[in-house]
């Protein structure tokens, strides 16, 4: 959360005691000094999308192994 | 060796009258150490270890505007886990494979190289690297990776004398920086992961004559040896890789040593194993011992008790202080070797109670086992050769601290010469994720944490107390970072773009403050504007 209450989530690219590097959801860069935050918090919860089978049936499923597994390595 | 920019600083010299360095360094000038804060002449600044500076024109008031002075970069690659010495305007230190080198301390700019042409098959356990050098009248020693002892001239870095101490095929190395005392050099071998028998020898500095050695693992008919089953005392390890200090009152050195071998397998060598992870009391001139401590008995988790220790004094107590990489910080009377207390100051597992003399005994179930047992603080301790410092004026031990646990195991293995004796494998345990790392300060009267800043990640880098209210250390981020001592706040930070493994020093030259550090390949100078 920056001092004027804006929330950016997003995944840490590099971080150290004073500064922070986040790109966000929509892919933008953010380059904080921690000091001039807020508030910053962390999680170690994936930012991916949960797997539920109504995302992705199983079907879909065997389709998308299938595909990956007829990759060739280049 | 070779000399940089030579005509150049031939030419020089007829510009240069008022800046003459003298690197006379006497037994006296180490010994009073005290009345020119404006050199650090030891690894730790003075024989007490405190890596304190009484220097204070860089100070909590004007620290913010603390300024990058130069940079010296070695162009290598490797970790510099180097102290600098700095003498008359001159500074000295190494950098890894064996590189020692001299530099003007105001600018930086190189005096002499010294780089050793190693052999391709020496046998170090944890890296390339070197601690830093000692002084002493007209020269400077080195250890080596392949277990030599240097003696080069101050002012070229021609070597004067070169003697081979071990046989560095059997996991022999040096990468401690020696200790200068009287008309010796004392200095202590690597090697705990290869089954070397440990010593710590003293050498003439004149001549390169071994004049005596203290065998850290006490061989047939010697006091000790009796700790040892079997032939184990053989390939018993119990290096002594960090610098001791030395009281010229008493004339004892105070050395400590690392870890039996091997490191994580008890089976096969059943005793206390001494000398392993001790302090030792030593008689300078004899390297008879006086009394030990052992911090912790029987280790099988790597526990290396080399940590530098702090002599104190509070009122009529002579005292000398070690915060250990088991996770206790110990305060020991330094005439007798009594222990006086020991309190946790990290997280620890394998201790929950205290023999009669006060001393944390190791749980039945905290050793390794062949699946696998998780114990804290990990194979990397809860500090390790990280310089600590003191500061009279807060009365607070700083030191750099970890929060980690392994999953220790353990099985047998032979011991092969030259290879590494282990008798086990660690892992990091996800129970303790994420590893946390500190600088904290310790009251020493009462082992109160009194103060603690959290590092993003645990640190390599030693710390530096000032008069200036100050504590400078490093991070594993690159930042170089100064702090007010009393409360360890940060008040300044400077990015150097490598991880810090080194220890600060402080210095001053024509009235002004230096204060130096190594990160990655290079040194950094700071200094007011």
């Amino acid at each position: 959360m920056t001092a004027d209450g804006k929330q950016i989530k997003g995944v840490t690219l590099n971080e150290d005691s004073f500064t922070v590097q986040i790109m966000d959801m929509s892919e933008n860069l953010h380059l904080l000094e921690k000091d001039k935050l807020r508030s910053f918090q962390k999680t170690r919860e994936s930012a991916m999308p949960k797997y539920t089978t109504d995302v992705l049936g199983d079907k879909d499923l065997h389709d998308v192994v299938a595909f990956l597994t007829s990759l060739e390595a280049k | 060796m070779n000399r940089p920019g030579q005509s150049r600083i031939a030419a020089a010299v007829f510009f240069c009258l008022a800046c003459t360095a003298s690197a006379q360094v006497t037994s006296e000038r180490l010994v009073n150490s005290a009345k020119e804060p404006q050199n650090w002449m030891t690894y730790s600044g003075d024989y007490s270890g405190k890596r304190f500076s009484a220097l204070d024109q860089i100070n909590t008031a004007n620290v913010p505007s603390l300024v990058a002075k130069w940079v010296y970069q070695l162009g290598s690659t490797g970790k510099m886990e180097t102290s600098p010495l700095e003498v008359d305007g001159v500074l000295y230190a190494t950098g890894p494979d064996d590189r020692a080198f001299a530099l003007d301390a105001r600018t930086g700019r190189p005096l002499w190289i010294y780089q050793r042409q190693l052999p391709g098959d020496i046998r170090p356990c944890c890296g390339r690297v070197n601690r830093g050098l000692a002084i002493l009248g007209g020269k400077v020693f080195m250890g080596t990776l392949d277990a030599h002892v240097v003696a080069m001239d101050a002012k070229t870095g021609a070597v004067i004398w070169d003697v081979a101490a071990a046989d560095y095929r059997t996991g022999n190395s040096f990468t401690v920086a020696p200790l200068a005392v009287k008309n010796l050099m004392i200095i202590g071998v690597s090697g705990g992961e290869y089954g070397i028998r440990g010593f710590i020898d003293a050498y003439d500095a004149a001549t390169g004559q071994r004049k005596w050695r203290f065998y850290t693992v006490p061989g047939p008919g010697e006091p000790g040896h009796d700790t040892w089953q079997g032939e184990s005392w053989k390939v018993g390890g119990a290096p002594a890789w960090n610098t001791g200090t030395y009281d010229p009152g008493s004339n004892l050195l105070y050395w400590p040593t690392g870890n039996p071998s091997p490191s994580n397998r008890g089976a096969g060598r059943a005793g206390d194993n001494l000398y392993s992870n001790c302090l030792l009391a030593l008689d300078a001139d004899t390297g008879k011992l006086k009394w030990y401590f052992q911090f912790t008995k029987h280790d099988e988790h790597d526990w290396d008790a080399t940590q530098v220790p702090v002599m104190l004094d509070a009122g009529d107590k002579h005292l000398i202080v070690q915060a250990n990489r088991n996770g206790f910080f110990y305060v020991l009377d330094r005439s007798t070797g009594k222990l006086i207390s020991a309190t946790e100051y990290g997280k620890q597992t394998w201790s929950d109670s205290k023999d009669t003399e006060g001393r944390p005994i190791a749980k039945k179930d905290a050793s390794p086992t062949l699946t696998g047992h998780t114990v804290c603080p990990g194979a990397l301790g809860s500090t390790n050769f990280l310089a600590p410092s003191y500061s009279p004026q807060t009365r607070t031990f700083y030191l750099t601290a970890r929060d980690q646990c392994d999953i220790f195991s353990t099985a047998p293995q032979p011991y092969e010469p030259g290879h590494a004796f282990y008798g086990s494998a660690y892992f990091p345990s996800e129970e303790a994720e994420p590893y946390l790392g500190f600088l904290k300060g310790i009251d020493p009267a009462t082992g109160e944490i009194k103060g603690k800043f959290q590092h993003t990640s645990p640190t390599w880098s030693g710390v530096l107390s000032t008069a200036g209210g100050l504590v400078f250390t490093g991070d594993a981020e690159g930042n170089f970072i100064a702090f007010d001592a009393s409360n360890l706040k940060p008040l300044w930070h400077f990015q150097m773009g490598a991880a810090v493994y080194a220890p600060p020093i402080a210095f001053a030259i024509d009235g002004k403050e230096f204060v130096i550090i190594a990160a990655g390949s290079a040194l950094y100078a700071f200094g007011l504007p």
